[in-house]
């Protein structure tokens, strides 16, 4: 009896670790990649035709969008699901293989100075899947408002009633270059020139595309504005807001500085060894 | 070979167990399938116990209530709406049309055309009854008149006014999205406006009209020669066009024609070089320009005339064809199926022997002489 005991616990251990190594084996990877490939290559013809229905999933969120937009188009999203099943199975792969690597290197027992580099690698693979982690969280949990506008000289006070936005007007930067004709004298910066009440701090801010504010734990991206060239634009004068809160930046960002940590120990490590 | 099977069992269970996960994140009464759940376009339509949820094309979250019902949690009171609306403004023709092809045209009570614009006799009457009023161009609107119209609902593309309706209690619903609508998005906005008036059911009527005409297009259409239409114009400094992903261009490409700005991609009447515009004219066989008889479009002579440079373009030689819109072209979105069946006649003309033109006019070469009267 206590044999046959023995035995079923040796036998689950081998099952444990051949599903172990399994899970890390490189032909998987390959596999995964393989399928990933494909799949982005079926998600690509499915944009190109109904790109409509993915735009609104950084606004209502994965969980909402799944229920609603990828429920009602299955024929366009089945390779949105397949590509998080895919990506999912490749961090399992991911995390597996590299762990495996780092215990190994660790019962190596390496020199302490010469360890961050022989981890440099394995660090950035840790990196890339705290980034999708982050990703994943952030479409789970982050909040978006959308189509706040504002004209000069109007204010926006952001949910909970704490911080308050006041929009000025534009300083703006134009196009010059005869290149591009078309686009001559066009506002290539807007320069969205703010005021921002949080608490009893009252400061200047400048919003632009790709440089948005946080304020009070909210993100304000600029989205639209108006005018694109100066004395067009019917005689309308505005900027078009979003206001995001999303509290897993902090995970694909910590991710972002731990590969940027890796990739330098890798890339000046060599150097350093020598 | 075991371990073969060992690995692509591992991946059956890991994909098994993933897609698991995302069901069981949609576990309970909130995920399941709401079969009810509408998307058109970016447009969208969600009922929801009490109310119903609508997306508009800026992304705003507004809520449908019955008249007098409580306001749904989470909503600015801007952004509740009560319905069936019965008085609302609309700033461009295309919703007017909709209203009408709702059956509801009484509810408008304000428009961003002058009476002397408007070629529809429902407008006009609603003018001369006093029940429709000029709020001025839609670029400028005045406030103070739309707030003496008492409407329900402002619908608009312009979300700068969004701050001014909301600060006088008006909600405001933005029918336009930052790209152009496709075709399908065109044929079923009836549906994402109908919810706004209780008129579903005139709503997927209509939907369904439009269908049958676009299905009967592509069997008579089948298997012709395929002609290379453009679509825009050439204006001072700038030149405009319907891009690739617009209704029209879609409705071009199922109606057996190859559009020639296929691969530009974004909001309607998009801006693109001339050399662009000319590069891809000289190949073009049929034109529409956007201008109206009314604004210069009276012969292909006459458009050289306006831009000498759109001279070079294939469609104003002697054995192009080039179309212009007439006046009530943009103000009848409620015959879209005959707008439809016209485009593709003009594509196809083979196919619609003795179809007489009704939203649009083909250029001649020369206009008319006009012969002085003798005393």
């Amino acid at each position: 009896m206590a044999q046959s005991a023995a035995y079923r616990v040796a036998r689950m251990r081998t099952l444990a670790i051949r599903l172990w190594r399994a899970l890390g084996s490189i032909r998987l990877t390959v596999a995964v990649c393989f399928l990933l490939t494909v799949d982005l290559g079926l998600g690509y013809l499915s944009l190109r035709e109904s790109l409509e229905i993915f735009a609104p999933m950084s606004n209502v969120g994965l969980i909402e969008w799944v229920q609603t937009y990828g429920a009602a188009n299955p024929a366009h999203a089945t390779w949105f699901f397949a590509m998080l099943a895919l990506l999912a199975a490749l961090s399992v792969n991911t995390l597996v293989c590299t762990t495996e690597r780092v215990v190994r290197i660790l019962t190596t027992r390496p020199a302490w100075r010469e360890l961050p580099f022989r981890l440099a690698p394995h660090l950035m693979h840790y990196a890339v899947l705290i980034i999708l982690a982050g990703y994943l969280c952030s479409y789970l949990f982050a909040a978006s408002d959308t189509g706040h506008a504002l004209r000069p000289g109007e204010s926006l006070t952001l949910p909970g009633g704490r911080a308050e936005l006041h929009f000025h007007d534009f300083s703006p930067e134009l196009l010059h270059g005869k290149r591009i004709d078309a686009f001559d004298g066009y506002v290539i910066k807007p320069n969205a020139r703010m005021s921002v009440r949080s608490g009893v701090n009252d400061y200047p801010a400048t919003l632009n595309f790709n440089a948005p504010l946080h304020v009070d734990g909210y993100g304000i991206y600029l989205s639209d504005f108006q005018p694109r060239k100066p004395g067009r634009g019917m005689g309308r004068n505005y900027i078009s807001l979003i206001v995001r809160r999303d509290p897993s930046a902090i995970v694909y960002q910590l991710g972002m500085a731990v590969f940027i940590l890796g990739l330098g120990l890798y890339v000046f490590g060599r150097n350093f060894k020598r | 070979m075991k371990r073969r099977r060992f690995i692509g069992a591992a991946a059956l269970a890991t994909t098994a167990l993933l897609l698991g996960t995302l069901a069981a994140c949609q576990s309970g009464d909130a995920a399941k399938p709401k079969q009810s759940f509408m998307n058109i376009g970016e447009f969208s339509v969600n009922p929801k116990d009490g109310y119903t949820e609508v997306r508009d094309g800026a992304g705003r979250k507004l809520a449908l209530i019955a008249r007098g019902a409580k306001a749904p949690d989470g909503f600015a009171p801007s952004n509740v709406v009560e319905v069936p609306v019965r008085r609302v403004v609309a700033y461009r023709a295309f919703e007017v049309g909709i209203l009408a092809a709702l059956g509801v045209p009484e509810t408008l009570v304000g428009v961003t055309d002058p009476r002397d614009k408007w070629l529809r006799d429902d407008v006009r009457r609603g003018f001369d009854e006093g029940r429709i009023a000029y709020v001025g161009q839609s670029s400028d609107v005045d406030f103070e008149r739309i707030k003496a119209q008492h409407p329900d609902l402002v619908m608009t593309w312009d979300p700068s006014i969004i701050p001014m309706l909301d600060s006088i209690g008006i909600p405001v619903v933005v029918t336009t999205t930052p790209v152009a609508t496709c075709l399908s998005t065109h044929m079923r906005f009836v549906e994402f406006i109908a919810p706004f008036f209780g008129r579903e059911a005139q709503g997927k009527a209509y939907f369904d009209k439009v269908a049958a005409a676009l299905k009967t297009i592509r069997e008579r259409t089948q298997g012709l020669p395929q002609p290379q239409v453009m679509w825009g114009d050439i204006y001072e400094k700038r030149v405009l066009v319907e891009p690739g992903n617009a209704w029209v261009a879609e409705l071009i490409g199922l109606a057996q024609s190859n559009y020639l700005f296929d691969d530009v991609y974004g909001t309607s009447c998009i801006e693109i070089s001339t050399e662009r515009f000319i590069h891809s004219g000289k190949e073009a066989e049929i034109y529409f320009t956007y201008r109206t008889p009314a604004r210069g479009a009276t012969s292909k002579a006459a458009l050289a005339r306006l831009n000498p440079l759109i001279a070079q373009i294939k469609p104003l030689g002697p054995e192009g064809r080039v179309y212009a819109p007439l006046a009530h072209y943009s103000q009848s979105s409620d015959r879209l199926d005959e707008i439809l069946v016209e485009i593709s006649a003009i594509l196809h003309p083979q196919a619609y022997p003795g179809h007489q033109l009704s939203f649009f006019t083909e250029l001649p070469n020369t206009d008319p002489v006009k012969i002085a009267k003798k005393d």
